[in-house]
Formats: C-alpha cells, structure tokens, sequence
C-alpha cells in the first residue's frame, strides 16, 4: 500500500535518510524500529508532507505523495500522529477532536467517527469538555490517536505513541492499535523504540539505521529478538554506519515477496 | 600627523566661518540677478512648496517681462529641501557658494530657523522668506534676515485684541498645538488678554491630535466665549466640530493659517462668524496691483486660483525686487540691506505697508480681520498696524 | 465629569474598532500589524474617490472601501508578511512597519497631502442624554466596535474557521499536519482584520476629515489599547479602547491638556505591572 523507493530527506546540510526503500502492506501493521536520531520521525514526516523529500518516491495506492502538502495527503485519508502529542493545549477536548474532521471538510460524518473515537477512548467522552493542555499524558496520547481518527483515515502514521506511558497504559494504547487495524480495516506505520513491543504488535518490522533500512522481517522470521536489539543497540552504541552484520542483511533480503 | 590635520581643517572652517560676513560678495553681471530659494517640494509640505514656486516664478515672469530690475533678468533657482532644516541648510550652501545668488528667499519655519544663521554668517540677505517665529526669526535681531510674515506672536495680540475691542468677545481663550509655533500663540494671547486684565486660559494639545473634544470641553467649562486656534488648519477645523458635538458654539478664530477656502470646504455651514487674519490683499480688491497680479497669474499659471501661498509668494518676490531697483549702483547685497532698513510704511503692493529699520527688521505687522459669512471669507477690518515692536 | 466620560467613551470607541483589528490579526497569526491604520487610511480614500470621481452612492463607496481594504489585507499577507514568516518575530514586524511607509507614501502621492471633508452616514447630530451630549457618529462608532467584537468573537467560538483559526497560534506544526490549510485561514484572518479597520476608517474619516495622517496617531493609541486589552482578546480591545478614552479625559480635568497623550502609556504601563498579560489576557499556555 505504502511503497517508498530510494528516499533521501534531509534539513539543510545534513542528510538523514540515504536512499530508503520499503513497504508497508494494506490492512497490516508494519513497525519501523531504531536508535535515537536514526530517522523514524523524519520518515513519517516525509509520507505525511511535512518535510519535502530530496530525492525518491512515495506512492500510496498509486498516488505519488513527494510532491503533495499536508493538507492533501490527509484528504487522501493518511493521517499522522505525531511524537509528543502535539493537541491544541487551549483547546477542549472536543474542539480538538472536532478540528480532525473540520480539516478534511464534509468528506466525514463528524458525529460518527466522534462516537467511534468514544467507543475507543471513553476517557475522552468524560473529559470532552477539558482542555487539552491540562489532561495527562496518556489523556494527550489518546486525544492525538482521536484527533486523526476523525478525519476517517484509512492510513495510520503512529510516532512512538508509547513514549512516556506507564507499561499498564502502553499495553492499553497497543491493545487499541491492534483492535484499530483488525476492525477499523486500518493500515498503521507505527514508530518504536522499543523493539519487543513493536515486533510483538507488528505484522512486519523495519530496523532503521542511520537513514538506512538494516534489517526487516515479521515477528517469527526475524531470527530472534536479541539479534535485532543487540544489533541496534549496538550500533547506535557506535553511533558510525558500520556496516550491518550479514545475518540481519540475510534477513532484509527475505521481504517483499 | 590624522589629528593635526583635521584640526587644522577645523581651524580653517572656523575661520571661514567667523569670516562670513567679510567675505567678498559676487561680482554682479550687467545683465543678471541670481535669486536663491529653498522650499519643499517633495515631503511633507509639497502642495505649499508648489504653491510659493507658483507665486515666486509668476512675479519672476512679470519682471523679466517688462525688461528685468535696472536691466539685469532675474534668474530664480529653486531647491527642494522636503521641509528638512539640513536639507534647507545645504541647499543654501549650494545655492551661494556654487550658483552665487545674490539674495535668497524660501519656506518653511523649522527650515528659515537654521537658513537664516548661515545666511547670516555668510552675509547673504534672506528676504521675506514664508514662516514666522517671534523668537528664532521676527525679532531674533538678525542683520540679513527680512520678514513680511508678521510673527504668529503678533497675529494673536492683534487678533484677539481686535475680537475682544470690537467683536464683542468677554472671555477669550486659545488652544494651541504644543510646539514653538504655539509658544508663539499664547505670547500674543498673554499680551492682549494682559493689556486688557482678562484671565489666561490656555489648552495645549499634541501635534497630530484628531480628537479635541477633551481641551475642547475644558475651555467650555473655563466660560470662554472665543476660542483662538494656534494650530494647523485641519486642526482647527477639529476644534469647531468637537465643539459642536458639545452643542457648544463661542466665536472661534484663527490667523493666517485659517485664512482660506479649504477651512470653508471642511466646516460647511459650522464654518460660518470663523474670523482669521489676512496679511495680503483679498482677490476682490480692486488695488491696481491687484488687478496686474490675477492678470500675470492667469498668463503664467492659467486655471490656477490666487491660493494665499501664491499670493504671498508673487508679493514677496514682487518687494524684493523693489528693493533691488531702489538700491544705487554699484548694486551690493550691503546697499540692498540699506535701502530695506531705510523703508517708512513704503508701498509693500499685496502686502500693504510696511517699514524697517535698523534695529527693528520685524516690519510688516499689519494684517486685517476676515470673517466667514454665507460661506465666504469676507473682510470685516481694515488694516490694523499695532506699530513697531516692543 | 460626566461629559468627559462621555467623551473619552466616544473617543475610546474610535481606538477600540482600529484595536479589534489589530487584535485579531495578531491573535491568529502573531503579527504586530503597524500599517492597520494606514489600510484604513487608503480604504477611506478608495471611498472618496468612488464618491467624488464616479459620483457613486455613499452606501456603495463603503461598501468598496470595506472590499478594498479587506483585498488590501489578503495582498498583503500573501505578498509580504507570508515569505517572513519563518524569520522569527521582528521580520513581519519589520515588514509591517515597512508596509506602513509604502501606503502611506503612495497615498500622499496618489492623494496628495489636502485635508477633505468627508460624508457621514450617520449625519452630523448631537444627541443629549440627560444632559449629556454624544453625537450620532461617535455612538455608530461605539456600536459598529462592540458588535464587530462581538461578532469576531461569535464567529471565532462557534464556527469551524474559527475554531480552526484558533488552533493555529497554538500548535502551527500540528494544525498544519492535520490538514488545515494554515496559508488560506491566514489570508482570510488579513483580509478581515484589514477589513473592519477599513470599516473603522469610513467611520473615522467624517470626524478629522479625511488626509492621509489621519490614522497615525489613532494607530499609536490602538496598540495601547491591544496591550491594555491582552493582546488575545477581541472584547478586551472594545474594554480597553474605552477606558483608555475615559482616562485620558478624566485626566485632563486633573493635568494640563498637553499630557492627555502621554496617559496613554501611563496607563498602559501601570497596568501591565499589575496584570502584565493586560486586562483580559489569559496567561500563557505553553507554546509549542
Ligand atoms: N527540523 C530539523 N532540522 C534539522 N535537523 C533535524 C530536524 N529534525 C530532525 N533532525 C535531525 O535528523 C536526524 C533524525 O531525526 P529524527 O527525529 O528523524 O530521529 P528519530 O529516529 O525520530 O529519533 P527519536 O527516536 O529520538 O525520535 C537527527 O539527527 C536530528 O537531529
Ligand atoms: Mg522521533
């Protein structure tokens, strides 16, 4: 569904991604893990429009998104969550959610999908009329997941929606991701730094380098968990692009098929 | 070795400042008479600037038409100066140590202000120039420095006075925009209210004000009946209707300033018993130099109407070219000097009378009184001449 | 003392529509607009022409000053302010400042520097309530401020561009991110702060006639009363347009006259040291 060739994104001098590819299939949850500073942000904010790629393509369903604003690429039903919550802090709850929906127009039914996001999040039907910027931080995290549901996506870009829960909650949070996807029909492209959680949720998984894909597979085929961590850790621990080590290579060739 | 040569640069500027006035004068052509004038062409004042170009060069026109001053043309160089005082000061420079003007004139308070010392330092008489300040020009005791604008001190004393002897005002009071030109206002309001034991009521308010009604609703509590306006004529405008909205209605008055139609073509109907002071003959007059002045106007400025800018402009170029006739050869600036301080209620042609001397060279103080009835200004005095400075 | 009052609520007035302007503009889009009054100046000179040139009927000339001075607006934002954006604080400030010379100058020379008596709709009556006068235009003026106040504050509330308006100086990333169209909402937000200073303009001009310093000092005042308002909120703008004409004219019954002006700041100054997000300013959520 999501098919990146040969990415580069960049912030003026610096190159972050370095000729990425991938994909993420329809219906599936696909995870992209890696180290602090790797790209994970920088690659969601490519696919949803909010960094100009350099070089490289990303099509959904066919349509080609390098070129497209924000604002489009939502309309396309591709919705972003961004990593620290990013709500409108003055702001209820309810306008919050409400904005989701006004930015995509009269394409949505605002009431359905604001029950939809209730059914999931009930803790945000009792505080609709709070502001946002005084719920806590899990409160914020759910506001963020509903404020793009309301657009009615078809696609979900998750930034590291666990960062900052207590495990109780990111377990919640997960449970919500995997329910979204098998009864909503969503795609999500979920961001982790935490590769057990990612590859336990995960159809299929990315490790992401230093810009660059170094590893990918789904939870079973990826040999073991330790290889992955002890891979990445490591390598961040080195903070150079060593090459990546064959078995995790061998283990990149395995997909697309 | 840097420092001793800019100071003796310094030194040497100083002496040629402090040897202006020694400074040897042009050799006069035969057949030329070289005019300086600074105005504000382009800046804040460019409709007044347009208006004194209009009067200087129509007068300039006449004379050369009828065969120059003693033979020799005028030639009449202008220079924008955007009503800036260092504008104003370096086209002076320019005008006398590159084109060598005899004599200047020009516009503008602030600009004659800083005009008139350098003028003075080099000698160059400035005549009649348009702007009047008791202190720094009238009666600044200035040697080459001639005004026919009376000093806005003396409007307001004649004025005042006037409405208080003769137009049935008890109480008079002003509101003055707070600035040197106001300073000069209320002197001539304390002057006349002082002679004639009346209490001071001054308001003053910011240049720029757009809503009087504040100072406006002070003088109506104080009990004035007569408000004089010491401020720009928009402004003035401003009082009358911040008055009216306080269903209040006293005499209100102004001085030069006021004297125009556009005071008219604001106010409307509220414009009706404004008084204001006139120093030039009215259009209507049927003075034969009167008559030759709208007869040149309309042959060098066709479709442009005798404005009080231009008016005083034709007359102030008009006089001093009388004074450049009626000094003997060899002509020099110093003989020009003499003959103006030799003039005893001379024939000032638009201005009416006027007369110098040595020690006094505030000499045209007289005005009359004009007063706005069925939408005209219409003279209602004659010729008031409080005499010679105090 | 009562008609002082009286007169500072109609003066104040005059600041308060300039102010509301300014207000809403900085509150969606957090730019200091110095040319507002200028906007307001040219607008009120379109309609003199349309009057005097075309002959057109007073209504149709405010409705075209209303037009142009909201087009003026959205030119401006889309031709000026929108490549400084990015440049921190003092570039659109500047950019402003900038734009307040160029119309200024080009009206002096498209107008020229005459002062013009101008038609009010409301004609020129005076009123006297209980002894106390008011003329008809200053009381159109209170009006025309409290409900443009009013209605910028209804139309930011409850409807779906202005909510999404709101959203903007909050979070621009994430209202961008969720697919508002941040560079429309802030033409629009120009085209109507622009407009209704127009509005304030045409409502000015019969009162100090029309020329083109006519708003200079006006523009000075309204951005005391932004400030002693908080610079967020539309109805504190009506609020401190008001008190800030009934103090300067109270004052003067106390002070000389020469000092009405410099209240202003006075004013301003003692109440940010009591409340320094001004009268109804919230304090500050974070931005981010
Ligand atoms: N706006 C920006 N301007 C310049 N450099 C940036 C910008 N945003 C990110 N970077 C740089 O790009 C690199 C990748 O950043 P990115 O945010 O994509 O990493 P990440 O994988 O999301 O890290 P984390 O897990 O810490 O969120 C980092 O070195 C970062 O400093
Ligand atoms: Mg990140």
């Amino acid at each position: 569904m999501i098919q990146i060739e040969e990415l580069e994104v960049g912030y003026g001098r610096s190159v972050v991604l370095q000729g990425l590819s991938m994909a993420a299939e329809e219906g599936r949850i696909t995870s992209i893990i890696g180290s602090n500073g790797a790209g994970k942000t920088t690659l969601l904010r490519a696919i949803s429009g909010m960094v100009r790629p350099r070089r490289g393509s990303i099509a959904v369903r066919g349509a080609r998104l390098e070129r497209m604003s924000p604002r489009e690429i939502v309309r396309l039903g591709i919705c972003h969550v961004p990593e620290g919550r990013q709500v409108f802090p003055e702001l209820t709850v309810a306008e919050n959610l409400r904005l989701g929906a006004i930015a995509v127009g009269s394409k949505v039914d605002e009431a359905r999908q604001q029950a939809l996001v209730f059914t999931y999040f009930p803790r945000l039907a009792e505080r609709r009329g709070q502001l946002a910027g005084t719920l806590s931080g899990g409160e914020q995290q759910m506001l963020a997941v509903g404020r793009a549901l309301m657009a009615a996506p078809d696609v979900l870009l998750l930034d590291e929606p666990s960062t900052g829960l207590a495990p109780k909650l990111v377990q919640q949070v997960f449970r919500i991701i995997r329910e979204l996807n098998r009864r909503e029909k969503l795609t999500v492209l979920l961001v982790e730094q935490n590769p057990r959680l990612a590859l336990q949720l995960a159809d299929y998984s990315y490790v992401l380098v230093n810009g660059r894909i170094a590893a990918s597979g789904s939870a079973d085929t990826m040999e073991s968990e330790a290889i992955v961590r002890s891979f990445y850790l490591g390598s961040a621990g080195h903070g150079g692009d060593a090459p990546a080590c064959p078995a995790v290579v061998g283990l990149g060739k395995e997909q697309g098929d | 070795m840097q420092r001793g040569l800019a100071f003796a640069i310094l030194a040497g500027s100083m002496a040629a400042m402090l040897s202006g006035p020694a400074r040897s004068e042009p050799d006069m052509s035969k057949n030329e008479i070289v005019i300086g004038a600074y105005a504000g062409l382009t800046g804040p004042i460019p409709l007044t600037g347009a208006q004194m170009q209009t009067g200087w060069q129509t007068a300039v026109d006449e004379i050369n038409a009828a065969g120059g001053i003693n033979g020799r043309k005028i030639r009449l160089l202008i220079e924008d100066d955007q009503y800036e005082p260092s504008r104003a000061v370096s086209a002076a420079r320019k005008l006398v140590e590159r084109d060598g003007v005899f004599l200047m004139t020009g516009l503008g308070t602030p600009t004659t202000t800083v005009v008139a010392r350098y003028l003075e330092r080099a000698g160059v008489p400035l005549l009649f120039p348009m702007g009047a300040s008791a202190s720094q020009l009238n009666q600044a005791g200035l040697k080459s420095l001639f005004m026919a604008q009376p000093a806005y001190s003396s409007q307001a004393e004649t004025v005042i006075g006037w409405m208080v002897d003769h137009g049935g005002v008890k109480a008079p009071c002003q509101i003055n925009q707070v600035d040197p030109a106001g300073e000069d206002h209320s002197l001539g309001y304390r002057r006349a209210a002082e002679k004639r034991n009346l209490p001071v009521i001054i308001e003053g308010t910011e240049r720029g004000t757009m809503d009087f009604s504040a100072a406006v609703l002070k003088a109506k509590n104080a009990g004035c009946d007569m408000v004089y306006t010491g401020m720009p004529l928009e402004s003035s405008a401003r009082v009358v209707t911040a008055a009216d909205r306080l269903g209040w209605h006293p005499k209100f008055v102004g001085f030069t300033t006021q004297a125009d139609a556009s005071l008219i073509k604001l106010l409307g109907p509220l414009a009706e018993g404004f008084h204001a002071a006139e120093i030039t003959l009215a259009p209507e007059s049927d003075a034969p130099s009167m008559r030759d002045y709208l007869a040149q106007l309309k042959k060098s400025h066709p479709d442009t109407p005798p404005t009080f800018f231009i008016t005083y402009a034709y007359a102030s170029m008009m006089l001093a070219a009388k004074a450049i006739r009626e000094t003997p050869e060899p002509l020099t600036r110093k003989g020009v000097i003499a003959t103006l301080e030799s003039w005893k209620e001379a024939d000032g042609g638009l201005l009416g009378p006027i007369s110098y001397s040595a020690a006094d060279h505030d000499g045209k103080k007289s005005l009359y009184i004009i007063e706005v009835k069925g939408g005209r200004w219409h003279k209602v005095s004659d010729w008031i001449d409080p005499g010679p400075a105090r | 003392m009562g008609q002082a009052i009286v007169n500072g609520l109609a003066e104040g007035s005059i600041y308060a529509v300039l102010a509301i302007g300014l207000v809403f503009i900085y509150k969606i889009t957090e730019v200091a607009n110095f040319a507002q009054g200028e906007i307001a100046m040219v607008s009120a000179f379109v309609a003199f022409t349309v009057l005097e040139r075309f002959g057109a009927p007073l209504a149709a000339a405010l409705v075209v000053a209303v037009l142009t001075g909201g087009l003026a607006g959205l030119l401006m934002e889309r031709i000026a302010i929108r490549p400084v954006l990015g440049s921190g604080v003092l570039g659109p400030a500047v950019v402003t400042l900038g734009l307040f010379f160029v119309l200024h100058g080009t009206a002096t020379v498209l107008w020229g520097p005459e002062v013009h008596p101008f038609p009010s709709f409301f004609g020129n009556e005076t009123l006297s309530m209980g002894g106390l006068l008011v003329s008809k235009q200053h009381l159109a003026i209170m009006a025309a401020s409290l409900v443009t106040a009013l209605a910028l504050s209804a139309f930011l509330r409850f409807t779906d561009t202005g909510l999404a308006m709101r959203s903007i100086p909050q979070n621009r990333f994430a209202a961008r991110l969720i697919g508002l169209d941040v560079p429309r909402l802030y033409g629009l937000t120009w085209m109507i702060g622009a407009a209704v200073s127009a509005m304030g303009g045409i409502l000015l001009a019969p009162i100090v006639f029309l020329n083109t310093n006519m708003m200079v000092d006006m523009t000075n005042n309204a951005f005391a009363v932004a400030v002693l308002g908080g610079l967020g909120s539309l109805v504190g703008a009506f609020v401190g347009g008001l008190i800030l004409g009934v103090v300067k004219n109270i004052g003067v019954i106390y002070f000389p006259t020469e000092m009405k002006e410099s209240m202003a700041f006075v004013i301003v100054l003692v109440v940010l040291l009591f409340k320094p997000e001004g009268l109804f300013g919230k304090p500050q959520f974070e931005k981010i």
